[in-house]
């Protein structure tokens, strides 16, 4: 928790704003994809932006972990190879500092929310969205960061190819635009995990309906996952060896 | 007497060029040590033997291939001074990183805080961050954070740790001797002879994956000496 926090600090040291930065820079981009598609579908900016929001926030989540992971073990390589601190631990980190993230950049989903003028059950919906359901999905990030970090030390060079396919999802990805209920657009949804989390996202704060069938397949995805994780983990050679 | 370290047929390789396993190479190979209390030992090797991967090992930051490592004690471990810092960071936040991967509790940590910046001498710039600091200004914050959170346990050094302009590496050899005398062993890995000399009562040589020798300091630095063609 102390390495995570920081992190930030670290990070957005000598600023003014600290880790708000990373909020400032969310609400950039937020202002310009909801003016551009606002402008393409000629839906309003005003409506489109927490929708938006909340989605580059959760995607800007998915995307630090992955990424970040690719190089962490490497990056914490003094910590790892002068302590007993585990490799778990430093995954922990991760993706408790990107949280912490998560947890500012909420503050621009809040603003689009009061822009828009939204109903008071939407500010009930995004605390659940980023208080109960942003520390599961950080629970759920923590397997794929783990093999992803373990994947950068013994293979150096797909880092730069994961982090390229991390790019290339984002388009597909329904961060905003919203699934087809058919055709290739919708098989490439089905396919694509992060594309389901996202979605979910949107669902549960503007659908009408629960988004129950998202949120079965999260959590099955996230049971898929933990299995090797629980089942490889202490067969495993220690990363500590390759480093 | 129960020995607090019990080392019994270890091995260890690394991998080296493409990470196959065809290019294990063996750093050590079917080792074999005891390390009782009182017990000062100096390891004595050239470089890349193992040192200090015999000392990660023994930490328990590494795991062996094969056999087996009992640690009857707790453990303080001195090897790369300077890892996880921060040039960003004040010295006082990376000595509280410090304190806490060296699992200090919460209550004790102003207190150590305190004594860490009195021991460095760092004064104000204590709370500058890191980055401001010259190299010698840096050497006497890691070495003071590590010597300060030093706990009343067996004790780990290795030959990196310990290097820092003649005046304040006076004062750290002081503490570092009144550590020596106060925990119940410890193990040194060191190329400096007279270092060796005034810590260890025991010597370890090591070569070619193996201990070639384990007896009295002196003796050890004399084969060590003899067979590199020093003396």
């Amino acid at each position: 928790m102390h390495l995570g926090w920081r992190d930030l600090r670290s990070r957005y040291a000598q600023t003014r704003i600290g880790p708000w930065w990373s909020a400032s820079s969310l609400l950039i981009v937020v202002t310009g994809i909801s003016l551009s598609t606002g402008l393409l579908t000629g839906n309003s900016a005003l409506e489109q932006a927490p929708k938006i929001a909340i989605a580059m926030g959760f995607w800007t989540f998915i995307s630090g972990v992955l990424t970040e992971a690719t190089d962490s073990f490497i990056a914490d390589r003094s910590i790892l190879l002068n302590t007993t601190i585990s490799d778990s631990t430093m995954t922990l980190r991760l993706v408790w500092r990107n949280y912490l993230v998560l947890l500012h950049n909420s503050a621009v989903m809040v603003l689009c929310l009061l822009v828009a003028k939204s109903p008071f059950s939407a500010y009930g919906k995004l605390a659940v969205l980023v208080l109960v359901f942003g520390p599961c999905l950080t629970a759920i990030s923590f397997v794929p960061a783990y093999f992803f970090s373990r994947f950068g030390v013994q293979n150096r060079d797909l880092r730069v190819f994961i982090s390229t396919a991390i790019q290339l999802n984002f388009f597909l990805t329904p961060v905003f635009w919203d699934p087809p209920p058919s055709g290739v657009m919708r098989a490439v949804f089905l396919l694509n995990p992060i594309g389901w989390i996202i979605q979910f996202t949107k669902e549960f704060m503007f659908a009408s309906r629960f988004p129950a069938v998202l949120l079965c397949l999260i959590t099955l995805t996230a049971i898929f996952m933990y299995l090797p994780y629980f089942l490889l983990k202490s067969k495993l050679k220690p990363i500590k060896k390759y480093l | 007497m129960t020995a607090r370290i019990s080392v019994n047929g270890l091995s260890f390789f690394r991998r080296a060029g493409n990470g196959k396993d065809t290019d294990a190479k063996f750093i050590f190979r079917d080792l074999n040590l005891e390390i009782f209390e009182g017990d000062r030992v100096g390891l004595i090797g050239n470089n890349g033997v193992g040192k200090s991967t015999l000392l990660r090992l023994l930490s328990g930051i590494l795991k062996p291939d094969e056999g087996k490592i009992e640690v009857r004690d707790q453990l303080t471990v001195l090897l790369d001074s300077g890892f996880g810092l921060d040039p960003s960071l004040s010295g006082r936040e990376n000595a509280r990183t410090m304190a806490i991967l060296a699992r200090v509790e919460k209550v004790n940590r102003s207190k150590l805080l305190e004594e860490i910046r009195n021991f460095s001498e760092l004064n104000e710039a204590f709370e500058l961050p890191v980055k401001t600091y010259s190299t010698g200004m840096v050497v006497r914050l890691v070495l003071s954070a590590q010597l300060i959170l030093v706990e009343d346990t067996g004790l780990i050094i290795d030959e990196g740790f310990g290097t820092a302009d003649a005046q304040f590496q006076k004062k750290t050899f002081l503490r570092i001797e009144q550590l020596i005398n106060s925990v119940p062993f410890m193990v040194l890995a060191s190329h400096n002879e007279e270092m060796l000399k005034s810590y260890c009562n025991r010597g370890i040589v090591i070569r070619e994956s193996a201990i070639a020798f384990d007896g009295g300091i002196e003796e050890a630095l004399q084969i060590y000496g003899q067979s590199e063609g020093i003396k």
